[in-house]
């Protein structure tokens, strides 16, 4: 299967996005970091494969707002029961975006199991997700953004990234920070 | 010594102002607090996969100021040390987990059981120093509603650790 860049493709989205709030986790949240300077971004999730959970508990909270979490498959796999608990609330404005490169990249960049063989669209579709994509190439990725940012759908969406491509050095203190969470919260009360 | 009633925990929690109610079936609460949320409370019952979903699932909520409680069993409990330890202790969250102690001998403090799961839930707490309270009989309900309040005061975790079945 082709793959894409994650930085390039996560400048694609910055690019479009207005006031949507995203949960953007491990590399993609270093390199989601790194793009983007909105007080909306809640990287706030402490442990491996917790952000789709805290996703779902913001989408559940304001169903006003777009919720878009960057999840890694390492990540989801951690957390695969929070597909079947996602699909069951099915929150019609969370999208769900795995970023796959089937390794665990911030752990040295091991593979995750089964990585030739798994699909997390299929796990997603049967637990209940409403609209599924699975992206490999940009020019589709730019131009399923902005559907991504209308939809009413709870939606998935495999995007495939290249593997090993993490240039930058993790930040935990600052992803984690209680600060800047209560600065999000801040925000997101505001909008 | 009279039992807890599951119908004073409920109004506890519908006092402290909770919207939702994370949980992961407990046979202790399973009765006479689940089942009565899911079908007759106006609070919002959440059915997670695996409890550490719902102590992340209540820090979303809470960054949208809304209030909620998980509801497990002491063996979830375990399960979720790391996100404790993450979510709420390090990040700083007001998780409040009502935890029922699975065939937990009455009038017995959880670290005297003769329970091994149940004999070192507190001195793991008190490692982690996460502060938590027992309730077992009918009247300690009444603590919630103010551990509850003090939680979201202070953005800190609290354990509840219920003793008995309610009724």
């Amino acid at each position: 299967m082709k793959s894409i860049d994650r930085t390039e493709a996560l400048k694609l989205l910055n690019k479009q996005r207005t006031d949507e709030v995203v949960v953007p986790v491990y590399q993609a949240a270093t390199t989601w970091r790194s793009i983007s300077t909105s007080h909306l971004d809640y990287t706030f999730t402490g442990a491996m494969g917790q952000g789709s959970s805290h996703a779902l508990g913001l989408a559940l909270g304001r169903p006003d707002k777009k919720i878009i979490i960057l999840d890694g498959d390492g990540s989801l796999l951690m957390n695969l029961g929070s597909l079947v608990t996602i699909g069951n609330i099915n929150p019609s404005n969370l999208v769900h975006c795995v970023c796959i490169n089937g390794t665990y990249e911030t752990n040295g960049s091991i593979q995750i199991p089964n990585h030739q063989n798994i699909s997390f669209s299929k796990i997603a579709k049967a637990a209940g997700y409403k609209e599924i994509l699975v992206i490999d190439d940009i020019h589709s990725w730019e131009k399923t953004i902005p559907e991504l940012l209308t939809t009413n759908k709870l939606t998935f969406i495999e995007l495939h990234v290249h593997p090993g491509n993490n240039q930058l050095q993790d930040n935990f203190k600052e992803l984690y920070s209680t600060e800047q969470r209560n600065q999000f919260i801040r925000t997101l009360i505001k909008t | 010594m009279s039992n807890l009633t599951g119908r004073t925990i409920i109004e506890a929690l519908e006092y402290a102002g909770i919207e939702y109610v994370l949980s992961v079936p407990d046979i202790t609460t399973s009765e006479n607090v689940l089942k009565p949320l899911m079908e007759v409370s106006p609070i919002k019952v959440i059915q997670v996969c695996k409890e550490d979903e719902g102590i992340s699932i209540a820090a979303g909520l809470y960054a949208t100021n809304k209030k909620s409680v998980v509801l497990i069993q002491h063996t979830g409990l375990l399960d979720s040390i790391n996100c404790l330890r993450a979510v709420s202790m390090e990040i700083q969250n007001p998780t409040v987990l009502l935890v029922g102690l699975l065939r937990h001998e009455p009038g017995i403090q959880p670290k005297d059981s003769s329970r091994y799961g149940i004999q070192i839930i507190t001195p793991i707490l008190d490692s982690m120093n996460v502060p938590y309270s027992y309730i077992e009989k009918n009247g300690d309900e009444q603590k919630i509603s103010k551990i509850i309040e003090n939680c979201y005061k202070k953005c800190k975790p609290h354990v509840i650790l219920i003793g008995g079945e309610p009724t």
